[in-house]
């Protein structure tokens, strides 16, 4: 009886992983610099989802909870660097700051995207990205838990920050 | 680019090839959920684990030398009460184990899950480091107590160089923690001042409230164990 239960657990969750895949994808390309970066963080976004799943109750989407475990993972854990981790400690807030590779399979203006977005601090990143995917401010809030209004006054800012880092990848080009 | 929509229109076309160049299979999940993590909860179960471990050897080789020292009423009392401490400091790491659990694997939201690690960093994780410490000096002075043990007396050859070193190692153990425990509180921070700067000060305020206790609590039960030490060692100078 336990393991059937446990199968149909890892059915459930394996179907609705897949359904909502692109979630990890996209947090993997925003968040990591290097394929063998990504790939590291998505294993461990994947590990996170299955270890928290069986506090997923159903009250919120499963994307919803699905965001705010991959977020979470992405940017609370240090990933492997070239740097070393006390000299990345001390250089300040942009602990990320390396160079992004291109991701094969997207063409030069995606991979500008991305890059331009590896320039914003981690948890800009967050909400930029949730409104790229055309999640309401609640949404957005309900993710990041930072309130609606300040959700609007952020995106302002970094709508305009993302123009200006967007326009600088263009004239290097 | 001066209009956000082609940001927003490049966004949208990366989906297609994105969900075209990668797939999702079980195989990969499986894999994936069954390697292990390489994130700062799974280092710090880790360490608790390290911690649980030494204490479970120190409370059976202490409980074995109460018995070896019974006609040494001193070395007895002195076993049991680093056998009572063992015991103590057990289900405290248990405790810690399934609380950092809890808050990894809650679906809080990203804010609240930062606020929920920073506030163990500074309230809970300085005593686990502690706890941790004085598992593995417990469990070294009770190998030792087994081992340099000459017809039911204790003896050590130099008594001070030995205390020294165990405080020493007791130290350097605490500081190693907070050096890497520190790195990661900062990269918390920072994330949690990107989201909600008057959060952080909220929580400051919060913990600040309790910190004095806790430092004071430290405090004691550090010159409490360290006076015991230096007692017992003072006493068995003589055997």
């Amino acid at each position: 009886m336990v393991s059937k239960n446990k199968e149909r657990r890892i059915h459930e969750f394996l179907k609705l992983l897949s359904e909502n895949q692109g979630i990890i994808y996209k947090i993997c390309n925003v968040y990591a610099d290097s394929r063998e970066d990504r790939d590291d963080l998505k294993q461990e976004v994947i590990l996170q989802l299955w270890k928290s799943y069986p506090g997923f109750n159903g009250k919120s989407k499963f994307s919803t909870w699905m965001y705010r475990i991959a977020f979470n993972t992405a940017i609370t854990n240090i990933r492997k660097s070239k740097k070393h981790p006390i000299v990345q400690a001390l250089s300040g807030a942009e602990l990320h700051v390396s160079e992004k590779e291109d991701i094969d399979y997207l063409n030069d203006d995606i991979n500008r995207l991305y890059k331009a977005i590896a320039k914003l601090k981690d948890v800009e990143r967050a909400i930029i990205m949730l409104y790229l995917e055309e999640k309401s401010y609640k949404e957005i809030g309900q993710i990041t838990g930072v309130s609606e209004k300040n959700v609007s006054v952020k995106l302002v800012r970094l709508k305009e920050k993302l123009k200006k880092l967007m326009s600088k990848q263009s004239s290097h080009v | 680019m001066s209009d956000f929509n082609e940001i927003e229109n490049l966004w949208k076309s990366a989906d297609i090839k994105i969900l075209a160049a990668e797939s999702l299979d079980s195989e990969t999940v499986k894999q994936a959920i069954t390697k292990q993590s390489i994130g700062i909860t799974f280092n710090l179960l880790k360490s608790i684990r390290a911690g649980i471990l030494v204490l479970t050897i120190s409370v059976a080789v202490f409980t074995y030398n109460i018995y070896g020292y019974a006609g040494n009423s001193l070395i007895s009392l002195f076993s049991i009460i680093s056998l009572i401490l063992s015991i103590l400091l057990l289900p405290y790491l248990f405790y810690q184990y399934s609380s950092i659990n809890k808050i990894d694997q809650s679906d809080l939201s990203l804010e609240n899950l930062i606020v929920a690690k920073i506030k163990y960093f500074k309230m809970s994780l300085p005593l686990v480091r502690h706890a941790i410490a004085m598992g593995f000096v417990l469990m070294t002075l009770s190998i030792n107590l087994l081992t340099d043990n000459n017809k039911g007396h204790f003896q050590i050859n130099n008594t001070w160089l030995f205390l020294g070193l165990m405080i020493i190692a007791y130290v350097l153990i605490v500081i190693m923690f907070n050096l890497i425990h520190n790195l990661y509180l900062k990269q918390y921070r920072t994330a949690l001042i990107d989201l909600n700067e008057s959060k952080l000060t909220e929580m400051a305020a919060e913990l600040r409230k309790h910190k004095w206790m806790r430092l004071l609590f430290l405090v004691i039960t550090l010159l409490g164990v360290i006076a015991g030490i230096i007692i017992f060692f003072l006493k068995t100078t003589g055997n």
